[in-house]
């Protein structure tokens, strides 16, 4: 009875114990099906690409303000004209309507309607070239307006062209290695003599007693030490309709862009959408340029198999975007050599990257990175 | 767990159900417990971007121990700083812009002093002096991650070895960093050259790897050529006039004693140790012909590795001396080609525009450096040791004589500038082509060879 009594206490105990260390009544309810995020690794320049939309320049209302401040204009110069300028303002309509007027006839119009401004009045034309333009630029949509506001778009540069040209180019200065000229000298025959303590006796010379650093009296000076310059924005991929500013090829634009039957319409909302596409390849995006930033990887690839150095690690981050625990090593598991020196360099700049900033509410119980890092991306010899 | 179970069953029947309820339920609540622990979600992604610049180093002076003076702590720093700027690879952040004085190396830094300056790595030392001798202690730490790289480490030697000393330290450093192999610990000997240019007068030198300590070996009478090193360090091998032809000699760098080669005929020329320093590869010129020869020092053995009409010259072994690779101009243009030493075809390894000379075979065995000359231009470059991935380290009116470093990762030349004041120096750049530095050391100099890592 006593042997049966304490083997059932033992075993209750042990029960007990295995689901306490279990977290068994710790257990909350359990999400079962996690967030999945499909992530397809693409170039920057892919991604940037395919990020971007075609640029959306102008809405229909845009044509009612272009006409409106027209007719402010030209309300008090001529009434003939003034009916010209209404005839254009029904252009979406006809477009929207089943009778689509040819775009070539509409544009065919404009010469005359110049034409007939000119007639009135050369100031007022004036005038009211100004106006509309002044109003077209008032119109913000993002950068699509900084594409209408600009004729030519700066060619965008490769991500790391800037900074590899510039270390380069501070590297290809020849430096002297000393400034004076020495003469001369003996070689010290003593210098044979130098001998290194063995591991042992080195720890015991200068690994002993830790013990509490002082001093801190000296005036702090800014070190120049290198800055970081934030990543470039994304650009749209076609921005050759809208480089030209003039009315006619605004009003051109405008049209082009119009949604053209119901099927546009739908895409259109479709895509707006897609919001958690989009997401996923911001954060990924941030990730890679915020972690880049502080990748330095001219240590890795001074070598001459410097491609091989590939290492993938490993952490976690909280719902704030905060590192949890410590960076690990996941190819290889265990890094040495030059191995090591590249995973020490991954993990540093995870660290001084500091916060990563994660979508709000979509990773409540944080999240695992698994990042690659390929010193051989970006880099060309010849 | 059945056993478990049923010797439960036997003794304790009565409490049998309630286990298996309870063991029931572990087994359905497991997957759910391992599922709770792994629910984050996963994100992998290729980092693709990244930065390429010096790592920023902090270099305090080191603690004054004993009898030491600032003196000799700020030579020790200024070593240190010399080798590691030069490198590419380190920017030394100001002294004026330290939070913190170390003093005391067996303290723990105030990591967040230094990482508030942007230093990533920090080296803490000491220096005691005592009975002549100086001990230089020191520690790298790693200012993010908050460890040392190099723990722990004591050099002891005479005073007059202090650079040698700053030398080792800063090569645990570079290795601890880097992960490359050390090489500031190294001599180069090179042919220091004076007076005109049709009227040079040319001598063998040696000095540090940072162009200090120089040290005439031979004196200005003869012509002298292509010096190098034995594996040990401790001979040289080199071609010099001094008979009116060239010739092969070798000497002992301890006793300055030179050999000849007396029983080799003809002209010898560009002579080179074997790795295990039992062999010599040179070119001697019989008859008019050109070709490689294999010489046993130790037997005194002598193999012609070629036997080409055509001018075979510089070879080199490679790390492992089973193979040795050279110039010819075989197939029409001078061309670098690789044969095994138990002889066999020669294969041809460059094929790109211009003619190739000089190669110089890695310490790594991993590329063949070499000049090439193109358009009217010279330049180092270096390739695999099947003739990929050629790089183009350096152009000029005149860049030639090819010298890896021990690590295999830096180069030595001499470029010559134009023009009848034209003259040569030594320059050092990196495989990568991105960092060339002049070795200054005031007189004019060519053909350098690098040293081994010094014991």
């Amino acid at each position: 009875m006593r042997a049966g009594t304490a083997i059932s206490s033992i075993c209750h105990g042990l029960v007990i114990s295995l689901l306490f260390t279990n977290g068994f009544f710790a257990i909350k309810k359990v999400d079962n099906k996690p967030k999945e995020l499909r992530v397809n690794l693409i170039p920057v320049s892919a991604f940037d690409a395919f990020n971007s939309s075609e640029p959306e320049i102008f809405t229909p209302i845009l044509p009612e303000k272009v006409m409106l401040s027209e007719q402010k204009v030209l309300s008090t110069e001529s009434s003939s004209f003034e009916d010209e300028m209404t005839k254009k303002i029904e252009i979406p309509k006809i477009i929207n309507g089943s009778k689509l007027e040819p775009i070539s006839n509409l544009l065919n119009n404009l010469p005359k309607l110049s034409e007939t401004y000119r007639d009135l009045n050369l100031q007022t034309e004036s005038q009211l070239n100004k106006n509309v333009k002044l109003n077209s630029e008032k119109i913000s949509l993002g950068n699509e307006s900084a594409a209408v506001e600009s004729k030519f778009l700066d060619k965008p540069k490769a991500r790391n062209e800037d900074r590899i040209d510039k270390v380069a180019a501070e590297k290809s200065d020849i430096e002297d290695v000393k400034a004076i000229a020495k003469n001369a000298v003996e070689t010290s025959d003593s210098a044979d003599s130098i001998r290194e303590l063995s591991n042992s006796a080195s720890a015991k010379a200068s690994s002993t007693s830790i013990t509490p650093e002082g001093k801190k009296n000296v005036a702090i000076v800014l070190s120049g030490a290198p800055k970081q310059s934030s990543s470039p924005l994304s650009r749209p991929i076609d921005v050759s309709n809208a480089s030209e500013t003039s009315l006619d090829n605004e009003i051109e634009t405008i049209l082009k862009n119009l949604p053209k039957d119901e099927e546009d319409t739908k895409q259109v909302n479709v895509k707006q959408k897609s919001l958690s596409n989009l997401q996923k390849k911001t954060l990924m995006n941030e990730i890679n340029s915020l972690v880049g930033k502080y990748w330095n990887k001219g240590i890795l690839i001074g070598s001459s198999d410097f491609e091989n150095y590939i290492v993938q690690v490993e952490f976690t981050l909280n719902s704030s975007g905060y590192l949890i625990g410590e960076v690990k090593p996941v190819k290889p598991k265990n890094p040495k050599g030059r191995y090591a020196v590249a995973f020490r360099e991954a993990s540093n700049a995870i660290k001084e990257a500091g916060r990563i900033p994660l979508p709000s509410n979509t990773f409540k119980k944080g999240v695992r990175l698994i990042l690659t890092f390929d010193p051989a991306s970006g880099i060309n010899f010849n | 767990m059945i056993l478990v179970l049923r010797c439960l069953d036997n003794f304790m029947p009565r409490y049998m159900s309630l286990l298996k309820v309870i063991f029931i339920k572990i087994f359905i609540l497991i997957p759910y417990i391992v599922q709770s622990q792994e629910s984050v979600p996963t994100l992998e992604l290729e980092v693709t971007e990244g930065v390429i610049e010096p790592i920023s180093m902090a270099l305090p002076k080191f603690v004054l121990e004993k009898d030491a003076n600032s003196y000799i702590a700020e030579e020790v720093i200024s070593v240190i700083s010399n080798d590691l700027v030069n490198t590419g690879f380190f920017r030394i952040i100001p002294q004026q812009a330290y939070i913190s004085v170390m003093t005391n190396i067996n303290a723990p830094p105030r990591f967040a002093d230094w990482k508030a300056i942007n230093a990533s790595i920090m080296l803490a030392g000491a220096i005691s002096v005592s009975g002549g001798k100086v001990s230089l202690k020191f520690r790298l730490w790693d200012v993010l991650a908050q460890k040392a790289i190099v723990k722990g480490i004591k050099y002891e030697g005479p005073i007059s070895s202090i650079r040698r000393m700053s030398h080792k330290v800063a090569d645990k450093v570079y290795e601890g960093v880097t992960g490359e192999g050390r090489y500031f610990d190294s001599r180069i000997v090179f042919v220091s050259e004076r007076g005109s240019k049709d009227n040079r007068s040319k001598r063998l030198a040696i000095m540090d790897h940072d162009g200090e300590n120089i040290e005439y070996l031979t004196d200005s009478d003869s012509i002298v050529l292509a010096p190098r090193f034995s594996p040990d360090a401790k001979k040289i091998l080199y071609t010099s006039y001094r008979s009116g032809k060239p010739r092969v000699y070798l000497m002992d760098l301890r006793t300055k004693k030179i050999q000849n080669f007396a029983e080799l005929p003809g002209m010898t020329f560009a002579p080179r140790f074997s790795p295990d320093g039992n062999r010599i590869v040179l070119s001697i010129t019989l008859n008019g012909n050109t070709d490689i020869f294999i010489v046993n020092l130790l037997t005194g053995k002598k193999i012609r590795l070629t036997k080409s009409i055509a001018i075979d010259t510089a070879p080199s072994f490679s790390p492992s001396g089973n193979r040795v690779v050279f110039e010819s101009d075989r197939g029409g243009s001078q061309q670098i080609y690789v044969i095994n030493t138990n002889g066999g075809k020669a294969n041809r390894i460059s094929f790109g525009k211009g003619r190739y000379g000089t190669p110089v075979w890695s310490p790594r065995g991993d590329m063949v450096a070499f000049t090439k000359m193109n358009k009217g231009k010279f330049h180092i470059g270096a390739m695999r040791v099947d003739g990929s991935q050629e790089r183009i380290l350096t152009s000029s009116f005149l860049d030639e004589g090819p010298a890896w470093s021990p690590n295999g990762r830096v180069i030595a030349f001499f470029r010559e500038t134009s023009g009848p004041k034209g003259a040569p120096s030594l320059y050092t750049v990196d495989v990568t082509g991105r960092n060339m530095r002049k070795i200054d050391i005031g007189t004019y100099a060519s053909d350098p060879a690098w040293s081994p890592l010094l014991e």
